[in-house]
């Protein structure tokens, strides 16, 4: 039982279009690692990450969770481990309690919801103390965000997926968010995100762009 | 029987006077609808005689194969006017509302028939035509606005429910907000019909019925019996429609399958 948590090896990553993106992904990630996936904008990041989450087209083989694929886990089983949050929030008029309780009714669901931690959360994340009985979607852009974000953080029972999670926070926010995933990571979550702000000791992986075989120039590639 | 007089040639062409006015105001109003109009007229009067002669054809044999192959083509046109209402076409969607309609419909019209009207034999196509065409027609209204409705959702926030999916949703766990939505839009026509019956218009076949010179009351319960199984196609229809639409646009890997979803042209 020596497999990485997360293990990614020769992964293609294609646009729904069917354009290559990129070629031969591979990445390794360890239970309490951090990891930002660096590259430039129209890369195939978000597309990336998708794709480890199932949400794209089937990883396969090329990815593997424990040492065993996404067919093996089961999709719902593979995301409650593997949780991809999504660049923008889609919260509705629900209670911000309600929002953040209601993936564990799923049939899916591990552990049953811990309101305490959930409460606590939300204070650590610098929102307001009476934010869980208001309508998630009446909240700020960036309120909604840590809301959105941090409801895949409590779903997440391995490796968070996350696309610019501080991408509507202000530096002191960000900050926040920094210190409670390092409090997750000490307690085991591997983190693998998208962001403009490098948070401090995160190591990084440079994403090459897909470049046809036997051509020099990438952009003359892209184009066939 | 007291059955209102069989109408002359002269009298349909004295109602025909009457889209001529039509007509004539369409062309004093610049409407420009006289071309729509008269062959839309026409069109009606040449399908409605067809389907006269086709009956009169049909009625007359008593073979259970010929009552089911027009039973089949109209489970088959009106299948295809269902997904043809809806603003938005899902790939393989044909399959699935051809057997709603034909397992929703066609077995009430058969219970109907059968139990309920008791027609000998139970397959009497003088009894079944009628009622399936009731049926068909009238379901096919809910369904294709409910199709329509889960498919506009499944358009437009289809972030939503991938975002409900990435937390480890099931596939009516992720769908359930817009197929809840979806039932609900196809059943208001004939909770609306229902609702108003009687009072604002008389329902079409209860009006017949009472020209054809039975007693009110008689029509009356025939009525009531159609609407009765109308709600019952519709809403079984919309649930399964919507489920079948569900499974296409959700695959078994849990995967929002948008390449299968195009929005129709206007024409």
């Amino acid at each position: 039982m020596d497999a990485p948590l997360l293990e990614v090896r020769g992964l293609d990553v294609a646009a729904p279009d069917g354009t290559p993106l990129l070629a031969g992904v591979s990445l390794t990630l360890e239970a309490g690692e951090e990891r930002l996936l660096v590259g430039p904008s129209g890369l195939g990041k978000s597309t990336l990450l998708r794709t480890l989450a199932g949400l794209h087209a089937p990883p396969g083989e090329a990815v593997r969770l424990r040492g065993r694929t996404l067919r093996a886990h089961g999709a719902a089983r593979w995301r409650r481990q593997l949780t991809y949050a999504h660049q923008k929030p889609t919260l509705g008029p629900e209670t911000v309690l309600a929002a953040l309780a209601r993936p564990f009714a799923y049939a899916a669901a591990g552990a049953p919801f811990d309101g305490a931690a959930a409460k606590a959360a939300l204070e650590a994340l610098g929102l307001p103390g009476d934010v869980g009985g208001r309508a998630a979607s009446s909240l700020s852009v960036g309120e909604q965000q840590r809301v959105h974000v941090l409801r895949a953080l409590l779903v997440a029972e391995a490796v968070a997926l996350l696309d610019e999670p501080d991408a509507s926070l202000d530096a002191a926010t960000a900050e926040r968010l920094d210190a409670y995933l390092a409090r997750r990571r000490d307690a085991g979550l591997a983190v693998l995100r998208i962001s403009h702000r490098p948070p401090a000791g995160a190591g990084t992986f440079d994403l090459e762009p897909f470049r046809a075989p036997g051509r020099a120039n990438p952009a003359e590639g892209a184009a066939t | 029987m007291n059955a209102a007089p069989p109408l002359s040639s002269l009298d349909l062409a004295l109602a025909a006077t009457l889209v001529l006015v039509a007509g004539a105001l369409s062309l004093a109003l610049r409407l420009g609808l006289v071309r729509s109009l008269a062959v839309a007229a026409l069109r009606m009067a040449t399908q409605l005689a067809l389907i006269g002669f086709v009956l009169e054809w049909i009625f007359a044999r008593t073979e259970l194969v010929f009552t089911a192959l027009a039973g089949l083509f109209m489970v088959g046109v009106a299948s295809r006017a269902a997904l043809k209402r809806a603003g938005w076409t899902l790939e393989g969607a044909a399959p699935g509302a051809f057997g709603t309609l034909a397992l929703t419909a066609g077995s009430t019209a058969v219970l109907a028939s059968a139990v309920i009207v008791g027609a000998e034999p139970w397959h009497r196509a003088q009894v079944l035509i009628p009622i399936l065409g009731m049926l068909l027609g009238n379901g096919l209204t809910g369904m294709s606005l409910s199709l329509d409705s889960l498919l506009e959702s499944f358009h437009e926030e289809k972030d939503r429910v991938e975002a409900e999916l990435a937390l480890g949703a099931g596939r009516w766990e992720a769908a359930r907000a817009p197929l809840r939505r979806a039932i609900r839009r196809g059943l208001t026509p004939i909770i609306n019909a229902m609702t108003v019956a009687g009072l604002v218009s008389l329902p079409g076949m209860m009006t017949g019925q009472i020209l054809a010179g039975a007693p009110p009351l008689e029509a009356v319960r025939y009525q009531v019996l159609i609407f009765f199984l109308i709600a019952g196609v519709t809403a079984v229809g919309c649930v399964l429609l919507g489920a079948y639409a569900v499974t296409r646009l959700i695959d078994a890997d849990l995967r929002i399958r948008s390449d299968r979803l195009a929005a129709r042209r206007e024409p």
